[in-house]
């Protein structure tokens, strides 16, 4: 036992060399990446590049109705299928962060890469909209919007919600 | 192999299993494969990983994207090292190390109730959220893991002891 744990106090020296040598390896290919994500996450979200954050527009309750005033905007509901059919604001669409890759290719068969988009998910800390915003930026969506406190910030501005009930009788 | 009165002893192939040359390469480059396999997804989608890992909520913000940039190269690195045979005990350490943390950081969510995908081998969200019955494929990792830490450790205990008791040959003075 005794030998065992000296042959790991030997190995420390290349343990401690690995490790360096990989962050170092990470950084640089970080840097070269199209993806290039900042190191530490100061603003945004993590896994968000910068020139992703930049480009992601964030309005509050607010702002979001008089994006909807344009009847251009497509409102995204990314939150999990059960949840949007429970209840979603008024006229939005599913595109689940959960199932992006099966939802996506319906989605972009249907809607233009112009056309305004307006994407929430469940709150403040929510990350699902941001998330499948960059996804679409990718793809080559161009105006994208985030709401900024999901839909808790709808409901606590009194805003218009669309239930399963009256779904159903639609 | 020790035979002894033509049966073979339960001592005798853990004996075996603990210092076979051959199982170490099998198993070096078998998991060596297996951690270079598991590191593409991570490399080519950097972002997407590091959103696996604020899920996991273990790390604060501030370092999830270093953290998960890092531990895809880390991947890469240890795997390189385990097929190419180069400094394989540090690196059997640090892959059962990778491999506890691992399972550690998946049990943590599961206790908080968080459901998510490993992250292991994929980055897709959609792929099916993990459970605590889905963590042997993670039990038999760390399995292979630990073996390959004996046998390399066992290897190089052997040859220190080997060169400590290696006879001295005197020369005969003239």
């Amino acid at each position: 036992m005794k030998t065992i744990f000296s042959a790991i106090l030997r190995e420390l020296p290349r343990i401690a060399v690995i490790a360096m040598g990989s962050l170092v390896l990470a950084v640089a290919a970080n840097a070269l990446h199209p993806m290039q994500l900042p190191l530490l996450v100061t603003k945004s979200k993590p896994g968000l590049p910068i020139w992703v954050s930049e480009r992601l527009k964030q309005v509050d309750a607010q702002g979001a109705i008089d994006l909807m005033n344009n009847p251009e905007v497509l409102v995204i509901d990314t939150r999990d299928e059960p949840d949007f059919r429970r209840e979603r604001i008024l006229g939005a669409i599913s595109l689940p962060y959960h199932g992006f890759s099966a939802s996506f290719p319906g989605f972009s068969e249907s809607v233009s890469r112009d056309r305004p988009l307006l994407l929430y998910c469940y709150g403040t800390s929510c990350g699902l909209a941001s998330r499948v915003g960059k996804r679409l930026l990718v793809y080559g969506y161009t105006d994208i919007t985030i709401l900024r406190n999901g839909i808790d910030g709808w409901k606590a501005a009194n805003l218009p919600l669309e239930t399963q009930e009256e779904h159903n009788e639609n | 192999m020790r035979i002894k009165s033509g049966k073979i002893s339960f001592r005798s192939i853990l004996k075996y299993l603990g210092n076979s040359r051959l199982l170490l390469i099998i198993l070096r480059i078998g998991l060596g494969l297996v951690f270079i396999y598991a590191s593409i997804d991570k490399v080519v989608h950097p972002d997407q990983f590091a959103e696996i890992m604020q899920d996991y909520e273990i790390l604060p913000n501030l370092v999830v994207n270093l953290a998960s940039i890092w531990l895809a190269w880390l991947e890469v690195v240890l795997g390189v090292c385990l097929i190419a045979g180069v400094w394989v005990r540090a690196a059997a350490l640090m892959v059962t190390g990778l491999t506890i943390v691992f399972i550690g950081g998946l049990s943590i969510a599961f206790t908080r109730g968080v459901g998510l995908h490993c992250g292991c081998f994929s980055t897709d969200a959609g792929e099916t959220a993990r459970t605590w019955i889905s963590l042997w494929q993670e039990g038999l990792l760390l399995l292979a893991c630990v073996w390959l830490t004996v046998l390399s450790l066992n290897n190089a205990t052997r040859r220190t002891k080997g060169q400590r008791q290696r006879p001295v040959v005197m020369r005969r003075e003239k």
